[in-house]
């Protein structure tokens, strides 16, 4: 049985997160069709586990480029540079 | 879950007290969002947010959860959850092997969910099972029940955001430990033997959890026999269907979002987004620097297919516990059971980062993608499960004893 202060909770989260979804797309507008096509179907909006290295934005993609890291600048200066994003030592 | 109403009513109509404000809100949102979704982005962008409701529907009404299965399994030695969730990935994985192989359809390029194999995940799915025991639901647990009003999953979720966000500051670092890298079975053995050799396994635990209930029992459990009609809308489904359905579904996902189902890459965009919005630069630590993340965190999150999907799954569970008049149960939440949430959402967030995703980005369909980290993942969350069962009576909820 559903209570009028929960839901009256429920509803003051939803209308939260509304506003706030809502300013978001404002300022954070979404690129128009074709870029955002292009950029979710080939270099990948994909979420933390997706394959493509190019296209991991917290997995796959990461752990290669920050392994080659260390021994990029020393030993081998030639060695083909990896994809991005940028290596940052830390 | 099943209502006394249900039990008790023998005639065919039934009285279904829907609770009539939620239905309309939570419908009204749907539909808008649609409609919203379709104009600013796309009208594939649009169908995961109805997918996502299909999903929460599924889980609602299958009361389908990781977290409880799985305690129901070490604690009473009853494994029909369990056996439904492996029965769900192996369906997935059939479909999804083939078409990850493939590599697109219809000019949709497909990537799995697949990751490394490393230290972080063995870390990170040990906290994450840790947390879901305390938390009372998983990655895809805590989305619905908070659909269905569940103010003690309210904050589980706020929780699972702030740990998830603590996750992108630290999982750099996390990633400079040992790791192979990401091995993708289907890839490795070709797809029929990934298929045949992921469904040995799947079948494997099946097997384990029905020989393990045996011995406790003499006999397996049985789904309760639906009557009537009115459990569409009501519940309870029985949790096969919901699994199987669950499993076209992240199949669905894959073809319209071009990557499996995923939950928690969202709740580390929505934190980052507060975050900025309170004025820490989070667009400077190094996750967010990252080509996918950066370009997540510089746009709407109704251009996010995680966090539509996200929201779906919430907007379909509110429906749900509408239609069969359960929406926002009232519920005491004492402090030691506050405090339960607040840790559990936190390890789960923090360890979901961690180790590339929860029960659904890792679990499921890393396993139904072949990819073995979501192998690892398992046993390492499972392992963090007991603990977090043993954990629970610490702040007053059931443990091994159970209540």
């Amino acid at each position: 049985m559903s209570t009028g202060r929960n839901t009256l909770l429920f509803g003051a989260a939803l209308a939260a997160t509304a506003a706030a979804v809502a300013v978001d797309t404002y300022q954070n507008p979404v690129p128009p069709a074709p870029v955002a096509i292009a950029g979710a179907r080939v270099a990948g909006s994909a979420p933390c586990a997706a394959g493509a290295v190019s296209a991991a934005p917290c997995a796959a993609g990461a752990p290669v480029v920050k392994k080659a890291a260390p021994a990029a600048p020393l030993a081998k200066p030639q060695k083909k540079a990896p994809p991005p994003p940028a290596v940052k030592p830390e | 879950m099943m209502s006394d109403v249900a039990m008790n009513t023998p005639q065919a109509l039934p009285r279904i007290a829907i609770d009539r404000a939620p239905v309309t809100v939570a419908g009204a949102v749907l539909v808008l969002g649609f409609v919203a979704i379709t104009a600013l982005v796309d009208l594939r962008q649009a169908a995961l947010l109805l997918v996502g409701a299909l999903f929460g529907l599924a889980l609602y009404h299958g009361a389908f959860g990781f977290t409880g299965g799985w305690r129901n399994m070490v604690v009473n030695k009853r494994g029909r959850g369990m056996r439904a969730q492996m029965l769900m990935i192996g369906v997935a994985t059939i479909a999804m092997m083939p078409l990850l192989a493939a590599g697109s359809l219809g000019g949709q390029a497909l990537v799995g969910a697949l990751a490394p194999v490393g230290v972080s995940v063995l870390v990170g799915a040990a906290l994450f099972g840790l947390g879901m025991q305390l938390g009372g639901g998983c990655g895809s647990g805590t989305l619905f029940t908070v659909g269905g009003g569940s103010s003690r999953m309210l904050v589980t979720l706020v929780f699972f955001i702030f740990g998830a966000l603590i996750g992108t500051a630290h999982l750099p670092w996390w990633l400079l430990q040992p790791s192979l890298p990401a091995i993708d079975i289907g890839r490795e053995l070709g797809v029929g033997a990934g298929i045949g050799v992921t469904i040995i396994a799947l079948a494997l635990v099946a097997l384990v959890t029905a020989l393990i209930e045996k011995k406790a029992h003499g006999t397996l459990e049985r789904e309760p026999a639906p009557q009537g009609w009115n459990w569409i809308w009501q519940g309870r489904w029985p949790l096969i269907g919901a699994g199987l359905m669950l499993a076209v579904l992240n199949v669905a996902t894959l073809l319209l979002a071009g990557h499996p189902w995923s939950v928690t890459f969202g709740f580390g965009l929505w934190g980052a987004k507060i975050a900025e919005a309170v004025g820490v630069n989070v667009a400077s630590w190094e996750f967010w620097t990252w080509a996918g993340p950066k370009a997540a965190l510089e746009t709407s999150v109704l251009a996010d297919n995680t966090s539509v999907l996200n929201f779906g799954v919430i907007l379909g569970a509110a429906l749900a516990a509408s239609l069969a008049g359960k929406f926002a149960p009232k519920v005491k939440v004492p402090l030691a059971s506050f405090l339960a949430a607040a840790i559990g959402g936190v390890l789960m967030g923090y360890g979901a980062r961690l180790s590339f995703g929860c029960n659904i980005g890792a679990l499921f369909s890393g396993i139904a993608s072949g990819s073995l980290h979501g192998w690892l993942w398992f046993a390492a969350a499972f392992v963090g499960s007991l603990g977090g069962v043993w954990a629970r009576p610490l702040f007053g909820l059931d443990g091994f004893k159970g209540k």
